[in-house]
């Protein structure tokens, strides 16, 4: 429930550790020095005293046996907490180590432990308290020792769940083929992992822990009187509580107070404790060391723009994060033939159209700039690539065209299709031209269908909600599909996602995509998780389905290699903008942007020796200098030894 | 050459729903010392866990496993750990080869502090306390001094393989295993982590085993490249012979894929 309201997490956060832990240390420190503190004597009975109001003497007043309110708020003080520390401490130290084990090792003690847990989740532990007090009457040390015998399987759980799920990492398994001992990795490794989770649960089971005995003590089951037990105190005021409410008032609150502390603590420790979250790290050094390192690349990647287009840059509001900087459209480079799209006499045959796309996003930090001044545009069954690295706004802008942005960010330009200002449509309107017009393969090819439902039915649905046909109609239709993209249809059909491969699934995707008859394909790293056979095959589908349907194609990918044989056009994004815009096979052969010759340089690809006479001789050169390093290497070798 | 490595008649199976199939199905190979051999294969042809075999993660069901002479398969397990030092591994995905909770001066010396005893060549003989050994093999691998108190989330895909890389290369191993070290980075980073591995090769006269899907990838860098296809290993060849009239049809799809 909390989780929810910190979708975007907020400075003030921070403090919820420092007050909850401060409170929750205030208390520990009370208790131990409380009773010194105490103005009297807890449990002395002065009959002549009863019920006084608050005075100088007795600051909270006494209760019905004449005792001092606060001298017993303080005296229990070390019964509560320190019952409750002890019962933590007690299934902290059985569950860490039979939790490792369990997790570690695996096998039947793991089973056994897992079906002891299974029982002990199923009984609630105030019950189990409660039938233990019947059984060896009551008294606090003997209920408490019953619940911290029920309670350490929950934290040996715990502890095995993390580790179960860490050790198969890859990280793990360096670290043995490092040499580690299995001892080492627990202790270097998944320890670790475990601290965070059993710091968060251990401090709100304080805080159980307090409420329980408490409620124990107030059914007169745990602590017994005289003792100045506050759930105790509670259970004296009762039946005072019309004419005397303090006598409840007082005990009351320090219960609330403290189970507070430890839940404050528990909740922020929860925040705190995860490393992800940027500046809400332990050692703010290190975050502002991070921000100056971003802060010294942003300024001079931005003095580097502002040089090159010869003007001041724009004035970043105060706050803002400056990554990236703005590029007037004009500066971007085009190839030759590059301005096709641009012209305004093309524009009858332009199917998308993006004039100068900007999205920002909001965080805490203040206001980043994603994407600046993107203009771009696709001609009806063309293929223009998109290609960048990961972080240059392929992506976003991809999400920008279809809608789909995070509702944080800002979008700002204008986005043309077929005739419509996108922009300016209602989200229902998009959805609608999203699942038609418009369709999405996605890189992640694990989520783009349900688990739960049959591929079958979830295309069937896709085709009878675009194309208003009949369950009949449109079942004929998928397996048409699924034939199309080369896959045994029937068998497809009734196949759940998991049950297909990686590139069997990208075709499924392909084939939803398709099936309403788009006039825009927008591929989004369709290939990414594929190998490369793999991806060459789906790369050969999507051309050749391009031709079959005629719809525009964008494609997005940081794979220069895909892009040749088969893109009409290519853009080349780097930090938000466009560098370089134009015709696919100009820009291979004439590449004018640095940036650009660096990616180009940068994609590995096999060149046949009699390809080209230039080639071969470099690739000749090449083998001669690793021959030479080699000769050299061996040499020094000799050497050493 | 002298020998570094060498799998003999390796086998493992696995069972996936009730049938049993090979993953690795009678892999033979030899690296020299120096050599830098390439095994390509598209996913699901058994190179990860060729990968896994070769670095004694896990046990052959068949077969046996050489390291300089020593077997990894019948070594102890005190045995085993003493001779990972000659041996290390860069796998795939840099974020998860990497502790998120340690700094990453503490994920790079690592091996060393598993082997305090072992004094890698690469100090010359120097006594470097923990902090400088961690800078020292950051600055090797083209990583400032200033990435020491990061933490992994903080950095890029391809900084985090620099890092994953001098982790790898701290003890001055004779044999890196690289498990696709470049499939989940970008093109500009898969070209500088390429060129780091061949610059350390040379600089440590490293063995490397370089399995990857991308037959651009392995050819740049390998002197001899296994193609492996459903577990077996259906090519072999120098590098020069890639274009030759010899190639298994499989290979031939592969360079097609990889033009």
């Amino acid at each position: 429930m909390r989780r929810m309201s910190y979708g975007i997490r907020q400075p003030g956060l921070a403090p919820l550790v420092s007050t909850g832990g401060v409170l929750l240390l205030l208390f520990l420190l009370l208790a131990i020095i409380g009773p010194l503190l105490a103005p009297h004597d807890p449990l002395l009975i002065q009959m002549g005293e009863r019920l006084r109001p608050p005075s100088m003497d007795y600051p909270l007043g006494t209760d019905h046996l004449g005792r001092c309110i606060l001298s017993r708020l303080l005296g229990g003080m070390p019964l509560t907490l320190g019952l409750a520390a002890a019962v933590i401490v007690i299934v902290v130290a059985i569950g860490i180590p039979i939790g490792l084990l369990a997790g570690y090792a695996g096998g039947r003690l793991d089973t056994v432990l897992m079906r002891l847990a299974d029982g002990a989740g199923a009984l609630p532990e105030f019950l189990i308290a409660v039938a233990v007090a019947g059984f060896l009457g009551p008294g606090l040390p003997n209920v408490l020792l019953a619940i911290a015998c029920v309670k350490w399987i929950g934290y040996a759980r715990l502890i095995r769940g993390v580790i179960q799920s860490e050790r198969e990492k890859e990280y793990v398994l360096a670290s043995i083929a490092a040499g580690s001992s299995g001892w080492t990795v627990i202790r270097r490794h998944l320890l670790r992992h475990a601290g965070a989770p059993l710091a968060i649960v251990a401090a709100g089971d304080m805080g159980r822990m307090i409420l329980l005995i408490s409620a124990l003590s107030y059914l007169g089951l745990g602590a017994q009187p005289p003792a100045p037990e506050w759930g105790a105190m509670l259970n004296d005021g009762r039946a005072y509580f019309q004419s005397e409410p303090q006598m409840m008032l007082y005990p009351g609150m320090a219960i609330l107070l403290v189970v507070l502390a430890c839940n404050l603590l528990s909740d922020g420790l929860r925040d705190r404790l995860d490393v992800r979250s940027g500046s809400l790290q332990g050692n703010p050094r290190r975050s502002a060391e991070g921000r100056r390192a971003s802060a010294r690349t942003a300024d001079s990647l931005s003095r580097l723009l502002s040089a090159r287009s010869g003007r001041p840059r724009r004035e970043l509001k105060a706050g803002q994060e400056a990554s990236t900087l703005p590029l007037p459209p004009e500066q971007v480079h085009s190839g030759a033939s590059g301005q096709a799209g641009a012209e305004p006499d093309s524009r009858e045959t332009e199917l998308l159209r993006v004039e100068g796309l900007c999205i920002e996003t909001q965080n805490r930090s203040g206001i980043k700039v994603i994407i600046q001044y993107v203009s771009f545009s696709i001609r009806a069954g063309e293929m223009l690539a998109l290609v960048g690295e990961s972080g240059s706004g392929k992506s976003m802008t991809a999400a920008a065209i279809g809608g789909l942005l995070p509702g944080h960010m800002q979008c700002d330009g204008e986005i043309c299709f077929d005739g419509q200002r996108l922009l300016e449509l209602s989200s229902k309107e998009r959805k609608q031209l999203r699942g038609s017009k418009i369709g999405w393969v996605f890189q992640d090819y694990q989520g783009s269908f349900t688990p739960y439902r049959k591929l079958g039915s979830q295309l069937r649905e896709v085709a009878q909600i675009h194309l208003a046909l009949t369950r009949e109609e449109a079942r004929q239709l998928v397996l048409q599909w699924l034939a199309r993209v080369g896959l045994p249809p029937e068998r497809v059909y009734s196949s759940y996602s998991f049950q297909l491969s990686g590139g069997q699934r990208q075709r499924v995707a392909l084939a939803a995509a398709l099936l309403p008859r788009p006039t825009l394909l927008i591929a989004d790293e369709p290939t990414t998780a594929l190998d490369v056979v793999t991806s060459e095959q789906m790369m050969d589908l999507i051309s050749e389905l391009q031709r079959e349907v005629g719809c525009a194609v964008l494609f997005i990918t940081h794979d220069l290699r895909q892009v040749w044989r088969r893109a009409d056009r290519m853009a080349i994004m780097r930090g938000g903008t466009i560098v370089e815009m134009g015709n696919a096979e100009t820009i291979r052969v004439r590449p004018e942007h640095p940036y650009t010759r660096e990616l180009l340089a940068a994609s590995p690809r096999l060149q046949r020796p009699e390809s080209s006479s230039e080639s071969s001789a470099a690739s000749l050169l090449d083998e001669g200098e690793t021959a030479q390093a080699k000769h050299d290497r061996q040499k020094r070798r000799a050497a050493g030894e | 050459m002298n020998e570094c490595l060498r799998a003999e008649g390796l086998v493992k199976h696995y069972r996936r729903g009730g049938l049993q199939t090979a993953a690795v199905d009678g892999v033979s190979l030899v690296v020299g010392s120096g050599e830098c051999v390439g095994i390509v294969g598209e996913s699901g042809s058994g190179k990860s866990t060729l990968a896994r075999l070769l670095l004694g993660l896990e046990q052959p069901d068949q077969g046996e496993v050489l390291l300089l002479g020593q077997s990894l398969t019948y070594a102890g397990k005190r045995e085993l750990r003493r001779l990972r030092q000659h041996m290390q591994v860069v796998f795939q995905d840099p974020t998860a080869s990497l502790n998120e909770r340690l700094p990453i001066w503490r994920s790079v010396i690592e091996p060393l502090d598993n082997f305090k005893s072992v004094q890698p060549e690469l100090w010359q003989g120097a006594v470097l306390p923990r902090r400088a050994r961690a800078e020292k093999l950051l600055h090797m691998v083209g990583l400032d001094s200033s990435y020491m108190n990061r933490y992994p989330h903080e950095l890029s895909g391809g900084q985090r393989q620099r890092v994953c890389i001098a982790r790898a290369i701290s003890l001055s191993p004779q044999l890196l295993v690289c498990d696709e070290p470049t499939s989940s980075l970008d093109a500009a980073s898969q070209s500088q982590i390429m060129q780091l591995l061949s610059e350390l090769q040379m600089r440590l006269g490293l063995s490397i085993v370089f399995i990857s899907h991308d037959l651009a990838a392995v050819e740049q860098l390998c002197d001899r490249i296994m193609v492996m296809f459903e577990g077996k290993i259906v090519d072999e060849f120098a590098r020069g012979e890639l274009w030759g009239e010899k190639r298994h049809p499989y290979t031939r799809l592969l360079i097609a894929a990889a033009l």
